[in-house]
């Protein structure tokens, strides 16, 4: 008996130190095996010219199925472009309209191709939904694999080429850039951040904040509803005395990076104490996981104030409030007011850029927004990836694109962005020649 | 018999009850069967040694992986208490500190609860319990840790803000262990729900251990006018002792690993305060947390110097309770 | 040491002045009797193991069990204690009446009756996680508290009680595995007769011994029948003969069920046997 216990014990005991340490190890990398099907193996071409939701569907090849690059010349030559920037941002135009559609043409029919891509968890939706679209209206031959590992991991992945594009919700810093020269930063859509939050109040309004308010929140100088700041943010509103509590997100996000890039733009101490990042050391506050746990724990505690993404918040009808931007107009997130804010005069040449706390001549715009950047190199060696990337960009910023984020809630980036994106897609090249001219 | 082959002669003289009859004469030496035990061996060698390499080459992966935070901050990467990614300061005290107190809490709290529940199903459930409570507290071990945190969140982290919370703080708040504000979210709620996710652990090896102790021991004691509860106090714990503490030396490793459901109830703050209602982070957690979005190598090599540590504190606490099993066992 | 029985058990169970026994040679012959057993059937689930025994027991006596393996001699000792009752599923039913009261009675405390029957098994069972002394001493701290220097008294006593003080003496503290298999049974009989019970019960006692620790213990026994009544089971007729003053048979017929054949004074068992059975056992043709 005693030796049957020591064998027990000395079972125990291994299992102890296997559990310990393999349990984070597991959750750390967990999540990103998502993998989508291979492409069908019917290879339908698709004629891009002319109105393109009307794809016309050819019988499918039975020589296309072997792996060869069979490039179909009726879909080569058949590409006329007509430039993105003559549409409009603001065009509300039917989809179907052959007037405004622009057309993808660079498109090899008839060959399968996959693009592989990592990054962002935020744009992920969006992503999927687009390139469902891409493939059922545009090219049936492209399939895009997107995986959603965090934006961090998708700059690691396209740094070492594994695979075709990165996405990002933040710009890659310079160090980055060494890493991976002639990497691209297209902007594809923006992520407003909004504050939501839980307190019984007379009135049904929502309240609204100053960006200083929110620092100070933030910095747990501002502890009780009833602060001076946050009456002065809300004239005839009476709050409660209800302690303020402050939750955060505790896993490193995209989401707290625009938040406190915002805060860091209007206060210098947090700029020097708190500083920028997906993670950052939050002066007071909880920290719960994901939007949901944001929501989740706000929705909880009387006096609870959080922040969480405009998309999230609207899919499941949290409260939010209005903030006051640059110009000192009180806006209220919503998709137009966001891609407003990315109307700015000027961009850098790299389009990196922070659209947080945009200028006062920016009017109507709200200021806790950021930009998820699609990450390609300039360089590429595969042509038939490289007019699919571009063919697929192109249509996701033109209207169709539009409609797809709009109808997901995310803001689509404005019209004097959409020129620019065009201008860095014609640095795309293979063996040195554009893809896109 | 003469004539008779070895084996038969062997057979013969079993069958007639002869004594003194010599081992079986060995089949054909160096034929089929050796061949094949050299064969059966190499291939578990094999297996066993494809263990040792995982474990060596996770080793190698994780010390090289960290050795950039080894370098920047030399011991005091384990000493730090601040945890700042834009700055690039990475300490991570706070973390193991939450892993060691979470683990702790976790360990009180489930080592009686589990020794009571398999001494009930032992000695006082009917037999037609038995096997259904038994059933259920294996059903616990088999639970997803992130359902433990969604119960957590939504139905358990509520009620310990309003009830023993609330209680605690507004009469013993005098206690520096027992000072609010409270969540709901943070150290003590985490050890909680540790406790409840490595109760069956403890409950099982223990159970097993139990369901050995010899009868004549038991009715040794009971013979000699003993009550149930001596016959625990005296007989079966004393016997179980080291079941007891090798399960509790499991459940401490899945303690100190688990993530999803920590993460979710203890308030991710890299902070070290004494009361129990404040928010804590773990190593496990941190990780899980940040590993996705860090951007900088020092970032990533300070995380998985994290896990380096981790391991580390697992190996420790699983050799002090090595040595405990050991004394335990010694002074039988 | 032992407690008046009347103090263990609750008051209304306590049997009338008027139904006690008459004053006279009842009386006299009552008292005499330490343990008188009335139509006791024992079951394992639905198996009967025993059926309808009556006999009694007398004071200061060895009284020997015998009979074939599987005759229920252990269950029938087993119920004299209500050890039996604690394999799940296990009954017992029928009349144990010990001091005027039948231990079988609704309310009727298992746990005081078990201090007042102590019993030795088969196997030595010495507790693992005591030493020696404690385990000398475990039975009085069960009952209560103990001064410290009554217990070294009472262990000193009863270890010298069991032949084993000399032996032992100089190492007390240490743990009870350390003792030989012969020592470790004499370890068990001190334990039990440590909180002087009235009745002690032994159930094969020497036989996983060899045969000097077997003598031994059989001295023991005579030496112990002073002070105790007795109860022995064992399947060894020697030594049924050497040590008991009264033996009863069990045998079990076709159904497996034992029933008591014949129970006489030993002498008179194993010289002129009442039933055929009984001769056919003892002289070796069968069991």
């Amino acid at each position: 008996m005693a030796s049957a216990n020591r064998v027990v014990n000395r079972r125990v005991v291994l299992m102890g130190i296997a559990g310990a340490a393999g349990t984070a190890i597991l959750t750390a990398c967990g999540g990103s095996a998502t993998s989508t099907p291979a492409p069908a193996a019917t290879a339908a071409t698709t004629s891009a010219a002319g109105a393109v939701a009307t794809a016309t569907k050819a019988p499918a090849a039975a020589t296309s199925s072997t792996g060869a690059t069979v490039s179909s010349p009726a879909a080569a030559t058949a590409a006329t472009t007509s430039p993105v920037a003559g549409t409009t941002a603001a065009s509300s135009a039917p989809s179907g309209s052959a007037a405004v559609q622009p057309t993808f043409g660079a498109i090899a029919g008839g060959a399968n191709i996959q693009l592989t891509g990592a990054g962002s968890t935020f744009i992920n939706p969006l992503l999927t939904t687009w390139a469902q679209a891409f493939n059922q209206s545009i090219a049936k031959n492209i399939t895009i694999n997107y995986q959603s590992i965090g934006s961090g991991g998708g700059i690691q992945q396209i740094t070492q080429k594994t695979v075709d594009f990165g996405a990002s919700d933040a710009p890659l810093t310079d160090d980055q850039i060494k890493a991976a020269p002639g990497i691209l930063h297209i902007p594809m859509v923006h992520g407003p951040v909004v504050p939501t939050y839980n307190l019984k109040l007379d009135v049904n309004k929502p309240l609204q904040f100053s960006g200083q308010t929110l620092v100070g929140i933030y910095f747990g100088t501002i502890t009780k509803w009833n602060d001076k700041a946050i009456a002065a943010d809300n004239p005839g509103i009476t709050l409660p005395s209800t302690d303020i509590a402050v939750v955060y997100r505790s896993d490193g996000s995209g989401t707290t990076s625009i938040w406190v890039d915002f805060f860091s733009k209007i206060s210098k101490d947090w700029e020097s104490k708190v500083g920028r990042g997906t993670s950052v050391k939050f002066p007071t506050g909880i920290g719960a996981k994901g939007n949901e746990g944001v929501a989740g724990q706000v929705k909880q505690v009387e006096g609870g104030i959080g922040y969480v993404e405009l998309a999230y918040a609207l899919e499941n009808k949290l409260p939010l409030s209005l903030v006051k931007n640059a110009a000192g107009e009180f806006i209220p997130p919503t998709v137009d007011s966001a891609s407003k804010a990315a109307a700015l005069t000027s961009y850098p040449d790299d389009l990196r850029f922070s659209i947080t706390n945009p200028a006062a001549e920016v009017k109507g715009a709200y200021p806790i927004t950021g930009t998820t950047w699609v990450l390609p190199f300039t360089q590429q060696t595969d042509k038939n990836k490289a007019d699919a990337l571009v063919s697929f960009i192109r249509w996701a910023i033109s209207p169709a694109g539009d409609e797809i984020a709009r109808s997901k809630n995310y803001p689509p980036i404005p019209a004097p962005l959409k020129a620019k994106v065009l201008e860095k897609l014609k640095l795309i090249t293979v063996n040195g020649v554009p893809v896109y001219k | 018999m003469a004539g008779q082959s070895p084996r038969r002669q062997w057979w013969a003289g079993r069958q007639m009850g002869i004594a003194a009859i010599p081992p079986m004469p060995q089949r054909r030496v160096g034929g089929m069967n050796v061949r094949g035990d050299a064969i059966f061996r190499s291939v578990l060698a094999v297996f066993a040694a494809i263990i040792l390499v995982i474990i060596g080459l996770m080793l190698v992966m994780v010390v090289t992986q960290s050795s950039e935070a080894w370098r920047k901050f030399g011991l005091g990467f384990i000493t730090g208490t601040e945890w700042a990614p834009p700055f690039s300061k990475f300490g991570a005290l706070p973390y193991i500190y939450g892993t060691v107190i979470t683990s702790v809490i976790a360990l009180m709290l489930a080592a009686p609860i589990g020794v009571g529940c398999a001494v009930f199903i032992i000695e006082f459930a009917p037999a037609w319990l038995r096997s259904p409570v038994s059933f259920m507290v294996e059903l616990l071990a088999a639970v997803p840790s992130v359902v433990f945190g969604l119960w957590g969140i939504f139905v358990f982290a509520p009620w310990m803000r309003n009830g023993p919370d609330k209680f605690l703080v507004s009469h013993f708040s005098f206690i520096p262990l027992f000072k609010g504000p409270t969540f709901g979210l943070g150290v003590l709620s985490a050890g909680i729900i540790l406790a409840i996710i490595i109760v069956p652990y403890i409950t099982s090896v223990t159970r097993e251990v139990m369901l050995l102790t010899p009868t004549n021991q038991r009715e040794g004691m009971l013979a000699l006018g003993a009550t149930r509860w001596e016959v625990i106090r005296y007989v079966i714990l004393p016997f179980a002792r080291s079941g007891i503490v090798g399960g509790s030396i499991l459940a401490l490793g899945r303690a100190l690993g688990e993530t999803m459901a920590v993460t979710m109830i203890i308030g991710n703050r890299a902070q070290i305060k004494p009361s129990l209602f404040a928010q804590g982070a773990t190593m496990s957690s941190v990780i899980a947390n940040e590993f996705a979005e860090a951007a900088t190598t020092l970032y990533t090599s300070s995380l998985i110097a994290i896990a380096l540590l981790l391991l580390v504190v697992a190996l420790i606490m699983n050799v002090l309770g090595r040595l405990l099993v050991w004394s335990v066992a010694r002074s039988r | 040491m032992v407690e008046p029985t009347a103090a263990l058990e609750p008051v209304h169970l306590r049997p009338k002045v008027a139904e006690r026994p008459a004053q006279g040679e009842a009386a006299a012959s009552q008292a005499n009797v330490a343990m008188s057993v009335e139509g006791l059937s024992a079951f394992y689930g639905k198996f009967k193991a025993i059926e309808d025994v009556s006999l009694s027991f007398d004071r200061q006596n060895v009284t020997a069990i015998i009979g074939p393996s599987g005759c229920g001699k252990s269950t029938l000792l087993r119920c004299l204690n209500r050890l039996h009752e604690i394999i799940p599923n296990a009954r017992a039913v029928g009349k144990v009446m010990m001091d005027g009261q039948n231990i079988y009675a609704p309310g009727m405390n298992a746990v005081l009756l078990r201090r007042k029957v102590g019993m030795v098994f088969q196997k030595p069972n010495p507790f693992p996680s005591m030493s020696i002394y404690d385990n000398a001493a475990s039975g009085l701290k069960l009952a209560g508290r103990v001064p410290k220097d009554h217990l070294d008294e009472v262990v000193e006593r009863s270890l010298r009680q069991a032949a084993l003080w000399n032996e032992v003496k100089d190492k007390l503290k240490q743990s009870a595995f350390n003792l030989s298999g012969g020592q470790q049974q004499r370890l068990c009989i001190a334990r039990a007769i440590a909180v002087q019970p009235e009745i002690v019960l032994m159930d094969e006692p020497a036989s996983a011994l060899d045969p000097i620790s077997t003598l031994k213990i059989e001295d023991l026994m005579v030496e112990l029948r002073k002070d105790y009544t007795i109860i022995i089971v064992t399947h060894n007729l020697q030594q049924a003969a050497r040590v008991s003053d009264r033996t009863a048979f069990l045998l079990g017929g076709e159904d497996r069920i034992g029933h008591l054949i014949e129970y006489a004074p030993t002498k008179e068992m194993f010289t002129n046997p009442k039933d055929d059975r009984t001769e056919q056992y003892i002289t070796g043709r069968f069991g």
